[in-house]
């Protein structure tokens, strides 16, 4: 995409971090409305400024988040198709929106309510069986860890990757978080906690599983030339890409990745357009916000994006590399989804425009350049760069 | 784990079958213990399972060629951990990516059974078991080649 730094994200909010199924009796379109007002209030702008909506992983009702806001005209709402891989895609529909006239503030808003007795981590079972689904279903995979699991054990079988990698992966992330007042798990994680803990689908142990919670956010974005006015320093959309290859497909759904996909984050191509078309290498960004729904995915990431060769990403992250304190490339400033919260990319995508302000709890010193992802799983998959 | 160390399968009510046009070959040839790859009848290659389509030459002529279901473990995990109370009695159990031989292009997600979770490996050999269900299903599932 080549529309550098026409749009800007000015405004975020967010409801509290709710343990699973706690935001009841709020409704999920309650949550909405809460995190999209923050988000005009912190941006300094009117609800009734806003002219658009951007959404993903199933988005919500734009008709009637306009009833309840009073936002008297909408002129584009879209959804990038799948699940969480689309989350910054959504960033990017509304960077387009914005860069083409289409509208001139987009909101991107995400809420994640669990049911009442209802989990998240079971989310396979409770899907409507249909065709393309029974080649995996007939084989007892009811929650997205199983998946992953089998992803993570072709990656240590393939590179020798061993769980310490993942265990740093999970401690390093906890470190962040403790800082973080509304991050659910703020005690360390040591190394002989994450090895006694129990485990779920080998080789993922309970702390390589993501958190599961009750959250709403929304990030507000307008034109370059507007958000100078505005009350924050504005993070602009560097570049935004969503998509993915054949190759990796319906991902861990499909499963039949050919060898040299299989044990990645489906993310190659992504990063590679992502930093073409924004003139940037790996080097230039400053802070990572990598979807962490499981710890073997952060470790594939930071090959996919080229912070560390295929297949060395275990001994990059077990050499100390993505630290926020002393890191090479700082990661998961927030305490990611794996201690902070877990809500399908919106925390990333929110801690990604606090470090360009410069208003991050963790902030990463002068940091420039933000890049944040998608969920590794079904296309597509997206990344953005967030620059000053 | 002592008396639990075998591998065991997932409980039937987890999956309901549905079939379309072209995934209905496959499970139907299933009922008689026969799998059943799909190869496009026109450029020789193998398709995708389900698909309309043979994704190399766009041609709809897809043949059902059989498959004796030898090949080895590509990727897989031991479910522990019952995240649902319907997996109480099914834990521990292994989901696993099959890869067949001689088979370029498609891998079966399926379930090691009966043999120690201790001798399972990316790499093992296996062979296929057919699992029938109650209600008349018939599903593949693998286990460590003799």
């Amino acid at each position: 995409m080549k529309i550098a730094k026409q749009a800007a994200v000015v405004g975020i909010g967010a409801t509290p971090y709710y343990r699973r199924g706690e935001s009841h009796p709020q409704t999920f379109n309650e949550l909405i409305c809460k995190a999209v007002i923050a988000a005009t209030e912190d941006a300094g702008l009117s609800i009734k400024d806003v002219d658009g909506f951007s959404y993903y992983c199933y988005g919500t009702d734009t008709g009637l988040l306009m009833e309840s806001l009073g936002i008297p005209e909408v002129r584009y709402s879209s959804m990038v198709t799948g699940g969480g891989g689309g989350s910054v895609g959504a960033v990017q529909n509304a960077a387009m929106a914005i860069a083409s006239g289409a509208a001139n503030v987009v909101v991107v808003p995400f809420c994640m309510q669990q049911p009442v007795g209802g989990r998240y981590g079971s989310i396979m079972s409770r899907i409507e069986s249909t065709p393309d689904r029974a080649f995996f279903m007939a084989g007892g995979l009811v929650g997205p860890g199983h998946f992953f699991a089998m992803l993570a054990k072709r990656h240590m079988h393939q590179y020798g990757t061993r769980r310490d990698a993942f265990c740093e992966v999970a401690m390093s992330t906890r470190e962040n978080a403790i800082t973080r007042p509304g991050a659910r798990f703020t005690k360390p994680l040591t190394k002989e906690e994450y090895f006694n803990g129990p485990m779920i689908a080998d080789p993922l142990c309970r702390y390589d599983f993501c958190l599961e919670n009750d959250i709403a956010g929304a990030l507000i974005l307008t034109s370059a030339e507007r958000a100078k006015d505005l009350k924050q320093r504005p993070a602009y959309v560097l570049n935004a890409e969503q998509g993915g290859r054949r190759e990796w497909g319906r991902g861990i759904s499909w499963l039949n990745m050919p060898d040299k996909y299989f044990a990645s984050s489906g993310h190659g191509s992504i990063a590679e357009h992502l930093y073409a078309d924004a003139g940037i290498t790996p080097a230039d960004v400053d802070v990572a916000l990598l979807y962490d729904h499981f710890s073997p995915m952060v470790v594939m990431q930071l090959e996919d994006y080229g912070f560390c060769k295929r297949g060395e990403g275990g001994a990059f992250v077990e050499d100390g590399n993505i630290r926020f304190k002393g890191g090479s490339i700082p990661v998961n400033t927030h305490g990611g989804n794996l201690s902070e919260a877990y809500a399908v990319g919106i925390t990333h995508m929110i801690e990604g425009v606090q470090q360009i302000r410069g208003t991050a709890i963790n902030q990463v010193k002068d940091a420039e350049i933000a890049l944040v992802t998608g969920g590794p799983a079904a296309l597509p998959v997206s990344g953005m760069l967030l620059s000053r | 784990m002592s008396e639990a160390a075998f591998a065991k399968a997932p409980p039937d009510e987890l999956f309901q079958l549905e079939t379309d046009t072209w995934t209905e070959p496959y499970w139907n040839a299933a009922k008689s213990h026969k799998l059943m790859l799909p190869k496009c009848g026109d450029c020789e290659q193998y398709c995708e399972l389900g698909a309309s389509h043979c994704r190399h030459c766009l041609s709809q002529n897809i043949k059902w060629i059989e498959h004796n279901g030898s090949g080895k473990v590509y990727s897989f995990t031991i479910i522990h951990f019952p995240v649902i109370p319907s997996l109480l009695d099914s834990v521990p159990y292994v989901p696993a990516v099959i890869e067949l031989d001689g088979v370029d292009g498609i891998k079966l997600i399926s379930n090691v059974v009966n043999v120690p979770l201790t001798d399972i490996e990316v790499g093992a050999a296996v062979s296929l078991l057919w699992y029938d269900r109650d209600d008349g299903i018939s599903l593949p599932r693998f286990t460590l080649a003799k």
